[in-house]
């Protein structure tokens, strides 16, 4: 019986951390990628849709990673608005003994800076951004960003928190070019 | 000339309309005081199980560079149901006055996490208190407690998210106890 119940546990056991998927390593992310995604904005109830063309390079940096990335806003057809063009930067260090990235110098949110983070697991690379608006109010925006098993798409779900509430979603997928 | 009239004449009452809506933040001293109460908490496990309730009770008062809130919930849950489990949980945190009116920074000390934040904000009515950390493991939790100041008392919203999930909500009605 004893014998049994120890086969049976070694079963359970090959058979549960199989099931848990290894993160995959930082230099999987390295690369450049380009891409389009949908933005789903709720403004005040109001639901507001606009594609954005991305790109995005990932590159080691020390032990850590830089990250860059651009998203051009598509104007709606007839809006006679231009390309809205936004670019951000970010490099972390080396992880900690958990996987955790953090910038060389982190920011004090209430202070106007920010704060930034970021981790991998099992295929997908988080980025977090804590920010404090002038008015107290907290803004948290994280970007998953989770690779194909060929490691050749990525598929990029942004969402924007304003004190507790989802304001902004932005789903879509790029294709590795370099 | 009558057009001009008219379109003063609308704008004018556009403005009384619309100036009362936006309402000034009230100054700290509003809500220092003692209040009690109870409400209901909803977390994800409630869903298979029942909501729990508890009692609450928080303190605000000024210090020389800001005010000191000290909130204690009794919850009651688990055990026998007629005689359920009583926890007792205080918390006391001092928040120091920033440039801006309307916002505070915590200091360090109880209540908050390690490497975490706190701070806490007034719009309009109500005084928000945030708690944000981020654990070892780059997961991250928001507490927010957000006190509005009503006719009768305090109402209350607690709410907890960990990684974008809202894990816990806590709604109470508390009335303001004589000094």
């Amino acid at each position: 019986m004893v014998r049994f119940l120890a086969a049976l546990s070694v079963i359970f056991l090959a058979w549960t951390t199989g099931a848990a998927a290894a993160d995959i390593p930082l230099k999987s992310f390295f690369g450049k990628f380009r891409g389009s995604a949908v933005a789903e904005t709720d403004a005040a109830k109001k639901l507001d849709f606009a594609m954005r063309d991305l790109d995005v390079t990932i590159s080691p940096k020390g032990d850590g990673f830089e990250i860059s990335w651009t998203s051009n806003q598509r104007p709606i057809p007839g809006s006679g608005n231009k390309v809205s063009k936004r670019e951000n930067d970010v490099a972390f260090l080396a992880p900690n003994e958990n996987g955790v990235y953090k910038p060389e110098q982190q920011g004090d949110p209430l202070t106007g800076g920010n704060l930034s983070w970021a981790r991998i697991e099992n295929r997908t690379l988080f980025v977090h951004v804590l920010t404090i608006g002038e008015r107290g109010a907290y803004e948290l925006q994280s970007y998953a960003r989770t690779l194909s098993p060929d490691g050749n798409e990525m598929k990029l779900l942004f969402t924007r928190y304003h004190d507790n509430e989802r304001v902004r979603q932005v789903s879509g997928t790029l294709k590795r070019y370099q | 000339m009558k057009r001009a009239t008219i379109a003063l004449a609308a704008i004018g009452c556009w403005l009384a309309l619309a100036l009362p809506a936006i309402a000034a933040d009230l100054n700290i001293k509003a809500f220092f005081g003692k209040f009690t109460g109870s409400g209901i908490a909803q977390s994800e496990d409630s869903i298979y199980f029942a909501t729990t309730v508890r009692d609450t009770d928080v303190e605000m008062a000024p210090t020389p560079d800001g005010f000191r809130a000290t909130w204690t919930t009794v919850l009651r849950q688990g055990g026998d149901p007629s005689k359920p489990n009583v926890r007792r949980r205080s918390t006391t945190m001092d928040f120091v006055q920033q440039p801006q009116l309307n916002q505070f920074k915590a200091k360090p000390g109880e209540g908050i996490p390690p490497g975490g934040q706190a701070w806490a904000r007034i719009n309009g009515n109500t005084l928000t208190v945030y708690i944000f950390s981020v654990d070892e493991n780059g997961m991250y939790e928001i507490q927010t407690y957000a006190r509005t100041l009503t006719g009768a008392g305090m109402d209350l919203t607690f709410s907890r998210i960990k990684d974008g999930e809202e894990t816990r909500t806590v709604k109470a009605k508390l009335s303001r106890m004589a000094n």
